[in-house]
Parts: structure tokens; C-alpha cells; sequence
């Protein structure tokens, strides 16, 4: 058992980091800037000086424009990259796991296509599953693709879209069987948003700057080379891609650092004399110490290249436990200050209430645990 | 155990009226006013009811009225100082209480150097939750956005002279938040009940499931608790109990709790639909967060509750 980042991981983390240093300058906007801030603009430039040094995807193939590097150095890219608030903005989509489901069930022409303009940092994707009535239940989806000649026409809506404004394309589910088969009626398409009868629009919400968006799909015509995989098999895809989703952004690391600035103020103040907040302090932090911990078992796991687990659902479960912990403690450790708009008690909180819903409910993890893990039955 | 924690007949005409006044004028356009729009219109028929005015000394309506009134405009997401007026009216002599009771001036009840509702106040009360000073603004006041929507100003602040009545000013506005939280969190909860009666995932309603039932629930029982101890709390105050204070400290305490956990368990139950600033609880969570970490001197309410037993252990 090996505790320690071994010096190949070290090194990048310390070239990465003072490339950080030096290129966000001017982005930290906020008291913190650790909003989940996206600024288009800045991130379509930022992405591509990334991907000059092959930072964008350094975790997949050479072959795909990849550096061939292991599972960890793209971790340790997404942990500084959250810390500063995702910088790449929409952008960890794509590497995470819209490019990663491309090159495991894309065909040769698909990968040609798709995958150099993502390692070059050249579009933003975005995911389209959520619907009105298909929430956590997302096999109740109803968006259609029905096969015309050599293509397939679209119409449905999707709704909770992030940065659906912002993106060139839409990784999205629609059904090609019949509401009868469930998940086994569920295809993948490679949509391009500028196709005709594809029109997007905005939410507000006030998750800082993130954007939520309805898509509404109106007779859109695609290509048959838009579909992903094979046609009613996308569930196993999307089984894969949620797994990624749910460690994909490490969250934990954003809270610990918030958390370190709080204790910061706090000690300037003096509060931290006071064992109880030190005490709440204490536990906060070992929240985001165990989040970190269960998030690395799952990293060890696609390293090895093995198959997605619960791991992944005991993981995500911390996060939202750490973020919440440190939310509730800004908000009462920070005092009036903590409200101000921006500050780190109320992008925490902000933050913290969108945590237990974010790829997949709290509730849904901890029933995936419980049957995958303690082998409990279906309630 | 032989006195009713019910509303009285009293109470319950003033809580009527309140609800029917909120009912028809608390539109969600006043709900929603945040810097620079305040509703005044809503807030002047507030006063006009009398609900402004509840804390006048000797002539008011005591805690049990403020409990009343300030849980109706909790349930209806009302916006405004409340809690300050309460405590403002009581606090300062006849002739500056005046506007504030009869809502053509806003105060501002905090410590420097971030005042809440500094932009559009007219009286500037500083208080450390013992004493309170009549005070005013010295420079300009730079307004700063909160997360519940009110604005908020930096500014330092010149005492002006010591104000009397602050503890009974201290308990009853303790009081008005407690009670507007409780309603706030019962408001949230309904919301949240309807949803989860209604909405359908994997063929079932999702209050069938029992991991969405069960939050929903200990929330609930947290919100009664919160509100019993309130109406006990301002029984106490309007009795003369010595244990007023502290009562008026744990009811916000634990309004405060209730409430924050109500609007967490909104959100977990509403899903994406609570944070759209459109949605139906997005806001009044993030106000219900606020009035629960109230700046200032909210740290010593555990210390104001514990007072209590200490003051037993003594005897």
C-alpha cells in the first residue's frame, strides 16, 4: 500500500500548479473565487493553452491525441482545477467522460471527428439526460429518435442542461424503442446544437454562475453517424458515464480549501480559542479527508482499468457529506460576512444545496450502496 | 403541565388578517423584491394593521401577538426588517419609534461595519445583544448584496446615546424571527409535501419512497417543536416569567435549526426545480439560511439559552 503521490505525479502537480499560478491571474473574481464560475471567453482560451502542453487529456490514448498518461495525472489535473474554481469551465464534461464513451464505443470515422477538436480544446459539450418527467428516474425519459432513411429525426425536451448555451454539442438520450422497454430502449446521440430544430434555452438559477438550460427538440434531423454505440444499447454507455460523473469533479478539494481560508479568518479573529468551533472545524475537515480517500479508491479502480463500482456511489455520497458540512459551517462560523454576496459562506452554501442532486440524489447513492454493497434488497 | 401553548381567540383574528392581508398583497413580485425595489406599499398596509407597531411598549401586543402576526408573513415569505422593526420599536423613545411603526422608515439593527438594510434605513441602532446605541452612519454606506436577497451596507457607525429596554427588545424580536422561521419552514415543507404527493418516478408518487418520506417527516417535527417552544417563549414574556429571555433564545435557536433543515429537505425533495430563482423555494431557503445565521450576536444565543440552567444551577 503506497500513501504517497510518487514523483512523476508530485512533479506534475508542482509544474501544474505554478502554470496555474501564472495563468489565472485576474480569474480569482470573487472574495474566493472558488464560485463554480464559467466565463466562456476565458475558458475557450484557457483550454487551449492547456492543451498546447497536452494538459487537457493527458489520461487518454496517444492514438486520440492523448499524452498516454495514467488515470492519476488526470486526477491530479481535475483536483487543482476545482480547487480554482473549474477554470476549464464546461469543459471537464468532455474529458471526463464524453470523450473516454467515444473512444470506448465510437466508431473509427466518430473518433476521427470528434475527439482531436476536444483534445485541442476547441468545443464544449454538453449532457443531455434530465427531462420534466425523467429526473433520478432517467429511464422514464421520452425524447424520440425515430429512424428516417439514412438519419434519424429528434423531438423531445431536456431540461437542467448545464452550459447547454454555451456548448457546440449535446451528448443526449433519447428513445429508439418503446416506452415499454425502459433502459433497454435507450440510444445515445452525438447531437451538434446547431442543428435546425434545436433551440436552447435559459434558467435562471443561482448556483453562481452555473448555467442551467431547457433544450427543446423540434423534428432535429441528424446523420445515423450521430448515433453512439449500437441503436437501444445506450444505458450500459450511460451506466459508464455516471460512474465518471460521479468522482469527476472532486469536489472535496474545493471545500477543504474553503475550509482553509475560514480557519484562516477565524484564527485572525481569534475564534478558533473556542473549542467548539474548533470542534466543528475538526470534523469538517475529516469529511473532506474521507471524501478524498473513498475518491482515490475509485481512481485506483479506473487505473487498474476495472469495471465501475459502488465504490464510485460511496464516494460520491462523502462528497456531498463533506460539502455540506463545511456549507453549514461558514454559514455559522463567518458570521453577517458569510451572506455577503460572493463570500465563502454563501458560495459554499449555494454550492453545498446543489451537492445531494448533482449526477444522481444522495438518496439514489445511498440506495445503490445499500444494495451493492451491504447486498440489502430492493425496497 | 396546565397552560394551553395555543393561539388565543386574539391571536387568531390578528393572524387571520395578517394571512388575508399577505394572501392578496404579498404578491410574488413583493416576495421577490430584493435592493432597490422595496415594496413599500406592502410594507405601509403592514403598518397600517398595526403588525409594525405590536412592540411599542405599554401599548403593543405583546410577544404572543408578535409570534402571531410574524408567522403569518413567515409562511407567506413576506420580506422586510422585521425583527428590527420589533426590536426598534421597543428600544427607542416614542418620537423615533414612530416612523418605524407606521413603516415610512426602515431600521438597522447591527454592529458595524456590515449593517443590515444600511442602504435604505433611517435609524441606525447598534446593538452587541446586551446594550444598544442610537446611531448614525459615519460616511457613506456601501451596499452589499446578501444571499437572502436584502441589502445590506458597510458603514462605521457614531453612537449617539444608550438605548433602554434592550433585553425585553432583545427577547421580543428573538421572538419575531423564530416565529417568521417556523413559518418559513412550514411554508418550505408544504411545498416540498405537495411535490412529493404529486410528482411520479418509477411509476410511484416519490413519497412513497420512504428515503424521500422520512426527511420530510423529522423535519416537520422539528418545525412543531419550534413552534411550541415559541408560543411557550412569549407566553413566558408576556407572564413577566423570569425565563423569558432565554425561552425567546432557544425558540430562535430552534426555529432556526427547523427551519434550515425544512429548506434542505425542500431542496433535496424538489430536485433541479430548487434552484431555479423562478421555483418555488430557491429564495426563501436562501433568506431562511440568512435569518439563521443572523450577523452579529448570534453567536451568544447558545449562551443566552444556557443562562438558564446556569441561573438554576445557582439556586
Amino acid at each position: 500500500m503506497e500513501f504517497a503521490w510518487n514523483e512523476a505525479d508530485a512533479a506534475f502537480r508542482r509544474e501544474l500548479v505554478e502554470f496555474l499560478d501564472r495563468e489565472l491571474v485576474g480569474w480569482e473574481r470573487s472574495e474566493t473565487g472558488l464560485g463554480s464560475a464559467v466565463h466562456s471567453d476565458f475558458s475557450r482560451g484557457f483550454v487551449r493553452r492547456l492543451a498546447e502542453r497536452g494538459w487537457l487529456t493527458p489520461h487518454w490514448p496517444e492514438e486520440y491525441g492523448g499524452g498516454g498518461q495514467g488515470a492519476w495525472q488526470h486526477f491530479v489535473l481535475g483536483e487543482e482545477m476545482w480547487k480554482r474554481g473549474e477554470p476549464r469551465g464546461p469543459q471537464y464534461m468532455n474529458v471526463n467522460w464524453v470523450g473516454p464513451s467515444v473512444i470506448k464505443y465510437g466508431t473509427q470515422e466518430q473518433k476521427r471527428r470528434i475527439l482531436p477538436p476536444i483534445t485541442r480544446g476547441e468545443v464544449f459539450w454538453c449532457q443531455g439526460f434530465s427531462e420534466p418527467e425523467a429526473g433520478t428516474d432517467l429511464a422514464a425519459l421520452k425524447t424520440r429518435a425515430v429512424r428516417d432513411g439514412d438519419g434519424y429525426v429528434l423531438t423531445g425536451q431536456k431540461i437542467w442542461t448545464s452550459y447547454a448555451n454555451e456548448a457546440d454539442h449535446c451528448f443526449l438520450l433519447a428513445r429508439t424503442g418503446s416506452a415499454a422497454d425502459g433502459r433497454d430502449g435507450i440510444s445515445v446521440f452525438l447531437l451538434p446544437l446547431r442543428t435546425p430544430g434545436v433551440e436552447v434555452r435559459r434558467i435562471s438559477g443561482f448556483v453562481g454562475d452555473h448555467s442551467f438550460n431547457e433544450v427543446f427538440l423540434t423534428e432535429a434531423r441528424v446523420g445515423a453517424d450521430c448515433l453512439l454505440g449500437e441503436e437501444n444499447k445506450g444505458w450500459e454507455i450511460v451506466r459508464r458515464t455516471l460512474a465518471y460523473e460521479r468522482v469527476g469533479a472532486p469536489r472535496y478539494a474545493r471545500a477543504a480549501l474553503v475550509l482553509d481560508r475560514m480557519a484562516e479568518r477565524c484564527r485572525a479573529d481569534g475564534l478558533l480559542s473556542d473549542s467548539g468551533v474548533r470542534e466543528r472545524f475538526g470534523q469538517a475537515r475529516a469529511l473532506c479527508e474521507a471524501a478524498r480517500v473513498l475518491v482515490y479508491r475509485v481512481i485506483d479502480e479506473r487505473a487498474k482499468a476495472k469495471e465501475p463500482s459502488a465504490l464510485a456511489n460511496q464516494a460520491r455520497a462523502a462528497m456531498v457529506q463533506a460539502e455540506r458540512a463545511v456549507g453549514d459551517l461558514a454559514l455559522d462560523a463567518l458570521g453577517g460576512e458569510a451572506l455577503v454576496e460572493g463570500a465563502l459562506g454563501d458560495a459554499q452554501f449555494r454550492n453545498s444545496l446543489g451537492a445531494g442532486i448533482a449526477a444522481g440524489s444522495y438518496e439514489v447513492q445511498l440506495n445503490l450502496i445499500s444494495r451493492l454493497i451491504l447486498k440489502l434488497p430492493k425496497e | 403541565m396546565s397552560i394551553a401553548l395555543t393561539a388565543t381567540p386574539e391571536q387568531r383574528v390578528l393572524a387571520e388578517a395578517v394571512r388575508d392581508y399577505c394572501a392578496a398583497h404579498c404578491t410574488e413580485e413583493v416576495r421577490r423584491a430584493g435592493s432597490g425595489s422595496f415594496p413599500w406599499p406592502f410594507w405601509r398596509g403592514l403598518a397600517e394593521l398595526g403588525v409594525l407597531s405590536l412592540a411599542a411598549p405599554g401599548e403593543g401586543g405583546g410577544a404572543g401577538d408578535i409570534a402571531a402576526a410574524c408567522t403569518e408573513l413567515g409562511r407567506a415569505a413576506a420580506p422586510g426588517p422585521l425583527a428590527a422593526t420589533v426590536f426598534a420599536v421597543h428600544a427607542l423613545p416614542a418620537d423615533l419609534a414612530g416612523p418605524v411603526g407606521d413603516g415610512t422608515g426602515l431600521p438597522s439593527v447591527g454592529e458595524p461595519p456590515l449593517l443590515p438594510w444600511a442602504p435604505l434605513a433611517e435609524v441606525f441602532i447598534e446593538t452587541d445583544g446586551r446594550e444598544a446605541w442610537l446611531a448614525r452612519p459615519v460616511g457613506t454606506v456601501q451596499p452589499v448584496e446578501t444571499l437572502g436577497g436584502e441589502p445590506w451596507g458597510r458603514a462605521g457607525l457614531e453612537r449617539l446615546r444608550p438605548l433602554e429596554r434592550v433585553p425585553a427588545a432583545t427577547a421580543l424580536s428573538g421572538i419575531a424571527l423564530a416565529a417568521y422561521l417556523w413559518g418559513a419552514g412550514r411554508r418550505l415543507l408544504g411545498i416540498a409535501a405537495e411535490h412529493a404527493r404529486t410528482r411520479v418516478q418509477f411509476g410511484r408518487t416519490i413519497g412513497s419512497f420512504q428515503a424521500v418520506a422520512h426527511p420530510l417527516v423529522t423535519a416537520g417535527a422539528a418545525l412543531t417543536s419550534a413552534e411550541k417552544l415559541t408560543t411557550m417563549a412569549a407566553l413566558a414574556i408576556d407572564g413577566g416569567h423570569p425565563d423569558g429571555a432565554a425561552l425567546a433564545a432557544s425558540a430562535r435557536l430552534s426555529a432556526s435549526r427547523a427551519a434550515v433543515e425544512a429548506a434542505m429537505v425542500a431542496h433535496q425533495t424538489l430536485g433541479a426545480i430548487g434552484f431555479s430563482v423562478e421555483g418555488p423555494i430557491g429564495p426563501v431557503a436562501q433568506r431562511i439560511r440568512q435569518f439563521a445565521a443572523s450577523p452579529g450576536h448570534a453567536g451568544d444565543l447558545g449562551e443566552q439559552a444556557l443562562a438558564r440552567y446556569s441561573r438554576k444551577g445557582r439556586r
